[in-house]
């Protein structure tokens, strides 16, 4: 009998364990359907975000202006986040402000079901996606929870405060099991280990140096008043805390009240930073005029256009994306214009705002060329665009490619190295960029002070191989001029002056050695580069690229060493490079030693 | 120091379970931010069903909508006449034209502005042979006569008709889908060949265009295409080419002198050493260490360890490992770039 009472209790216990997370959360209702919503309001756009462990998560972004700080917006336990835009559009009515709302793995659309570990990874997913949001200009982030919201919003502060401005937390509990042996004697035995699901705030607020905003609701039950001043005094580290009680309020009724727009807005404003940009990186936002912040079909009459829609069902389709309404309503357009070879300003709209959205598209690229033509239009102009939206993908093909044929057609070349240089500061070694340089050079004759910009560069970045490639193709004049004896030796000096700064640096020394191989100096010249490289090895015998060099100095069948002896020194090289110096490809050398030993049988 | 011993431990375990979910991911219903595939969706599913052909789970899909999807992507000559644009048959990269869905390849009239786009007419059809199809709804006649179209004087190709924009990547498409066919009337292998070689560098690899830095990426593009016209023996410096290849070897590999390793340079740069025969001089424990330490904890690899996975990376990690027999994946052929089988 006693083992009985003893088994039942195990059980009860392993399902209390086990099903905590079914019981916690409560996400119901499940669906409420938006389509009117979004159709009104443009400003709503539909996000799904992919977390890091696979699961689909829905969102909603409310954006009043790219200029406007922006607040990550984590809903309470009940319900999902469509319940939420009254709320929201309360908010943003009165003051400068952009809210993400995100809903939760197992709540709303997102696939999956709660958890504790599942839920911050999802206000992480939030929060990286809005990082990477080029287009929002200001960097002032805030994040917003109630109740549940509140643990996911303070967990993820805690993770990220370098990148958050400002915490609110509306009705925030200091913990799971202490929220329930608050609202139930029967859980005041429970011990602490058996909660598998925590959310321990009142570990995690201490902590916090970020600005945080508590507000409270007197007459809230569940998560009572108290608890929430609990977490507020415990905020020590903080910057500053507020704490505020909604009287005669129940938390699901407060954000009615004129005065929580104020409190949020007047937090939000004070911690708001001017220019807040992330630390270090060269940030070169895309500028937008005035002009462009304004949607093609407001600008234009669309009303004689069907547009033509692409079916993304995902019980019918093949990786169906799920494209941002911005992006569906612009192609819609497009695909319609397209068809009927439309040839117009509004057309050339289109394809400019389609080309920001989505600059890999080949086909929109293809028909603004052909609109260009059409239309006659000034390509000056659109060399200018092209400079505008550089930033957006510098590693784009088409928009080097849509450069280069803009340029050819205008026969201008006056502002490319301008452009060029503008994304080698960016990327030093963007390997379209010199690409397109060379191209430039070659089809307009630009040669002259090239070798300056290339000395230059690599006096920036030594080992920048585009800058010793480019300086090739210059002195060679891509390969189409015979460099003379002194061109020859005027490259070997500048590759050892280069390596008596740097010695390991593998650009400099593959440009040696095709110099070295390949040339008409003098023998008693050669002897002294021979020296020279010798030098290299003996002050530094780690450094494995003057050895290399000296093999294929004393094996190439072309070069003035070649010989037996040196065909035997040769293979010590190979030795020396598989057993000491260049072990990871002991292999390769073995294998030229072998291919030297086959030429040494012919002596 | 025990802590960092089991994490490299950790590291090392090919975590094969989770990299077929992380694909299989793709395709269901995508993010909001892979919008950018809409273009190239053709190339992701590449990725993603070659890379299930690697690990085995291929025989699980739905090959059928798969298959349709894609013919449904094919441009046919138009019904009433077939010369009509012609040069804009293949594949496109997705539905984004929006034409009506045509998956048995039924008579249509064609558009100026439906074009096909060389890369996805090879990733297509790939797709269509790893899937085992039978070519029946393929229309190899005017996917021939495209290519033609799309060959310059020089040798090179362009991706699509009329637009003006040629390397050695499309060469290379250009040279697959001969292969996959079995027909070269759409290549002039001398042009293309001396196109090629006139792209060597004096670093000895080869650049995306002549006279540009030597690149893994457009090295295997040269290679594979001179080995699939036939041609490769016209190299004359191959040992040169192999030593600039195996020098690339820093963990992983790197794709130009001096610049960072990066997983899917373990096929491009892997995949030329194989056409030499000479593969297994690289560092086999270095490179699969180093693909190893870029996957994901939820499967996929990336470019270097700690960033986010994608497809591309995660395929061409696959097939690296696969050369070097790793984990059961069986090897790619070198030229084409996926599992040909027997």
């Amino acid at each position: 009998m006693f083992l009985i009472i003893i088994f039942i209790l195990f059980l009860i216990i392993l399902l209390f364990y086990c099903l905590q997370d079914q019981g916690l959360y409560h996400p119901y209702p499940k669906f409420s359907d938006i389509t009117e919503n979004l159709k009104k309001n443009l400003n709503m756009e539909r996000v799904w975000l992919l977390t890091k462990d696979n699961i689909l998560i829905f969102s909603l972004l409310f954006i009043k202006s790219n200029s406007f700080p922006t607040l990550i917006y984590f809903h309470g336990n009940k319900g999902n986040i469509t319940q939420r835009i009254e709320a929201i559009q309360k908010l943003m009515n009165s003051m400068d402000l952009n809210i993400f709302l995100v809903e939760y793995r197992g709540f709303g659309l997102s696939e999956g079901s709660p958890s504790e570990k599942g839920l911050k990874i999802d206000s992480q997913t939030a929060l990286d996606y809005l990082l990477k949001l080029e287009s929002l200009t200001n960097k002032n982030f805030f994040v917003f929870g109630r109740g549940l919201g509140a643990a996911v919003a303070i967990d993820l502060v805690s993770k990220n405060e370098e990148k958050i401005k400002g915490l609110i937390v509306e009705a925030p509990f200091t913990s799971v099991p202490k929220l329930f042996s608050h609202s139930s004697n029967l859980f005041r035995f429970v011990p602490n280990f058996l909660f598998r699901t925590k959310w321990d705030n009142s570990k995690l607020i201490p902590e916090i140096t970020t600005p945080i905003l508590f507000l409270s609701s007197s007459d809230e039950l569940f998560i009572p008043p108290k608890m929430t001043k609990e977490l507020y005094q415990s905020a020590k580290k903080s910057k500053e805390t507020i704490f505020y009680i909604f009287q005669n309020e129940k938390s699901e009724t407060a954000w009615r009240k004129q005065n929580y727009d104020t409190l949020i807005k007047d937090f939000i404003s004070n911690y708001s930073q001017s220019n807040s940009q992330s630390d270090g990186d060269i940030e070169i936002s895309y500028e937008s005029d005035d002009d462009d912040d304004e949607f093609f079909l407001q600008k234009f009459d669309w009303s004689d256009v069907t547009p033509i829609p692409q079916d993304e069902d995902p019980s019918k389709n093949l990786s169906p994306i799920s494209y941002s309404s911005e992006f569906a309503i612009t192609m819609d357009y497009f695909r319609a214009i397209w068809k009927s070879q439309e040839i117009s300003e509004r057309a050339l709209e289109l394809t400019k705002q389609m080309i920001k959205l989505n600059p890999a598209n080949y086909s929109v690229w293809g028909y603004r060329r052909f609109l260009l033509d059409k239309m006659g239009k000034n390509l000056k102009d659109e060399l200018v665009f092209i400079s505008d939206i550089i930033s957006l993908a510098t590693k784009n093909y088409q928009i080097w490619r849509h450069r280069r044929l803009v340029c050819e057609k205008l026969n201008y070349p006056n502002e490319e190295k301008a452009f060029i240089d503008s994304a080698l500061k960016m990327d030093e070694k963007n390997y379209h960029a010199w690409e397109y340089r060379l191209w430039v050079i070659e089809n307009f004759d630009l040669w002259d002070n090239e070798l300056e910009f290339i000395e230059n560069m690599i006096s920036k970045d030594i080992r920048n191989n585009s800058a010793w490639n480019a300086r090739f193709f210059i002195v060679t004049k891509k390969q189409t001029i015979q460099t003379t004896p002194e061109i020859q030796q005027r490259e070997i000096d500048f590759c050892l002056q280069k390596l008596a700064k740097v010695d390991d640096n593998e650009s400099a020394w593959n440009y040696l050695n095709h110099f070295i191989l390949n040339n008409q100096i003098k023998k008693e010249k050669m002897d002294f580069y021979l020296v020279k490289i010798e030098e290299f090895h003996s002050k530094n015998p780690k450094n494995r690229f003057p050895l290399i060099v000296l093999f294929h100095i004393f094996s190439d069948k072309k070069s003035v060493y070649f010989s037996k002896e040196n065909l035997l020194r040769a293979q010590q090289i190979a030795k020396d490079l598989s057993e000491n110096l260049d072990q990871i490809r002991c292999y390769f050398w073995n294998y030229k030693q072998k291919f030297l030993a086959k030429l040494l049988e012919n002596f | 120091m025990e802590q960092k011993e089991e994490k490299k431990k950790k590291e090392l375990i090919f975590k094969k379970k989770q990299h077929i979910e992380w694909i299989k991911r793709f395709l269901k219903l995508m993010p909001t931010e892979t919008q950018d595939y809409d273009s190239n969706r053709m190339t992701m599913l590449y990725f993603v069903v070659s890379s299930l052909d690697l690990l085995g789970e291929v025989d699980n899909l739905d090959k059928k909508s798969i298959i349709d999807f894609v013919y449904s992507q094919q441009i046919l000559p138009d019904k009433d006449n077939p010369e009509k644009y012609i040069e804009n048959c293949g594949f496109r990269g997705g539905q984004f034209f929006g034409r009506d869905e045509n998956p048995q390849c039924q008579p249509t009239n064609s558009h100026l502005y439906d074009h096909s786009h060389i890369a996805m007419t090879y990733v297509a059809i790939a797709i269509l042979t790893i899937l085992g199809d039978d070519y029946s709804r393929l229309n190899k006649n005017a996917i021939l006569t495209a290519l033609k179209s799309l060959q310059l004087d020089d040798g090179s190709f362009l991706a699509i008709n009329g637009i003006y924009e040629s390397d050695m990547r499309y060469l290379y498409c250009a040279c697959c889908i001969s292969k996959m066919l079995n027909d070269w009337s759409g290549v002039n292998i001398e042009k293309a060949t001396k196109y090629i070689l006139s792209a060597q560098s004096y670093e000895n690899g080869f650049g995306l265009l002549p006279g540009r830095e030597s690149h893994g990426g457009s090295t295997y593009c040269a290679l594979a295409s001179l080995s699939m016209m036939g041609t490769l023996n016209q190299i004359s410096s191959k040992d040169k080419v192999i030593e600039w290849l195996i020098r690339r070897q820093l963990t992983g590999f790197e794709g130009r002198t001096n610049k960072m390793v990066d997983t899917c340079y373990s096929f491009w740069i892997g995949a030329s050493l194989k056409l030499f025969n000479v593969f297994d001089l690289i560092d086999f424990e270095q490179c699969s260490n180093f693909t190893l330490s870029t996957q994901g904890d939820y499967g996929g690899f990336a470019k270097w360890p700690d960033i986010v996975q994608d497809p591309l990376h995660t395929y061409f990690g696959l097939c690296g490992l696969g050369f070097m027999k790793k984990f059961d994946i069986p090897e790619v052929d070198p030229e084409l770039g996926f599992r040909i089988k027997k």
